[in-house]
């Protein structure tokens, strides 16, 4: 006799079969999860002061570790600087590039003092700010600033649309 | 018969007063209807360097919100709508002029930047000064109309 013609013990194949996919899929459903929230244990509350500046402090760590890809990350493809100076810098890769070529690195970017103000989906982030890196080949300590970055809340996460230096005359 | 006549006339007032209704409501806000924009965004910041330029407490309370703050160019931070209109009510701040050149005005949803050169003569408890920053004024929607959350300015401009 045939065991393939047997229609009970097709049956019973069959079900084990489905309950192994639904246990793999199960698994595979965690460990997405799981990967997609590590490190991002707040993805879920919505947008909230805390997680507003937990974002800029992660900017912060970033900059000062010069980490290229999560700069890249953190900033919204229309982003753009104002600089002490007045001048307007645009596009995410500003910084990075800098990074890259050399041009632009950082070896200290602490904020302190944070003034957090959240409208909804819309966050900013006003901080004072010590910087010390080199410009160009000259090297430079305690320059000190005070900076506002504005984040918008987009697809469970904060992305900087703007940041915005200003001197700091007495720091 | 009598009563279809009255129906009539009763639809009428009732259209005739909602359309009055509307008609006031959106008097002098033209734009309300049409969400936020990147044109009505750099309208409200141009209104307020208007209000601000003519002294016009009034009209600087009204755009900004009960949170707003100013970061001047030598990183002070100012917090509160009377920042600005205590000065000017006292004659201590008075604005003479502030012309804002090449906008860059950024939307994203309900929330715009407006980044501008701005030229600001001023007299400072009676002495003149003048300025040249670079500002940004962050907008955010609400019921209708931009308000503004955050001013920050630096500068003076390096020149070219």
């Amino acid at each position: 006799m045939d065991m393939h013609f047997n229609p009970g013990i097709r049956t019973e194949k069959t079900t084990i079969m489905r309950n192994t996919l639904v246990i793999i899929a199960a698994f595979v459903l965690v460990s997405v999860t799981m990967f997609a929230t590590y490190g991002r244990p707040k993805l879920s509350t919505g947008p909230t002061a805390e997680n507003a500046l937990a974002a800029d402090q992660e900017l912060a760590k970033a900059l000062q570790n010069n980490d290229t890809l999560v700069i890249y990350r953190l900033l919204d493809k229309d982003w753009a600087v104002v600089t002490t100076f007045g001048d307007i810098f645009e596009g995410p890769d500003v910084f990075p590039s800098g990074i890259r070529t050399g041009y632009r690195t950082l070896t200290a970017m602490e904020i302190s003092e944070p003034r957090v103000r959240l409208f909804g989906n819309v966050a900013v982030v006003t901080t004072k700010v010590r910087l010390a890196g080199q410009l160009g080949g000259k090297t430079y300590d305690n320059i000190h600033e005070r900076q506002t970055d504005t984040w918008v809340w987009k697809n469970g996460a904060w992305k900087c649309i703007l940041t915005h230096e200003s001197d700091l005359r007495t720091p | 018969m009598k009563l279809s006549v009255n129906r009539v006339i009763i639809v009428t007032i009732a259209a005739f007063v909602l359309v009055s209704v509307t008609m006031f409501t959106t008097a002098g806000h033209p734009k309300l209807s049409t969400g936020p924009t990147l044109e009505n965004a750099l309208a409200a910041d141009q209104e307020l360097a208007k209000a601000l330029q003519n002294n016009d407490t009034l009209g600087i309370v009204r755009m900004l919100d009960k949170d707003w703050a100013v970061i001047t160019s030598f990183g002070d931070t100012y917090e509160g709508s009377d920042a600005y209109t205590g000065g000017v009510r006292s004659g201590q701040r008075i604005l003479t002029a502030l012309e804002l050149t090449e906008p860059r005005v950024r939307l994203f949803g309900d929330v715009a930047v407006v980044t501008a050169k701005s030229r600001l003569a001023i007299l400072l408890h009676g002495k003149p000064m003048e300025f040249h920053l670079c500002q940004t004024d962050t907008w955010v929607w609400k019921d209708g109309a931009w308000i503004c959350i955050l001013t920050q300015e630096s500068g003076p401009k390096k020149q070219q």
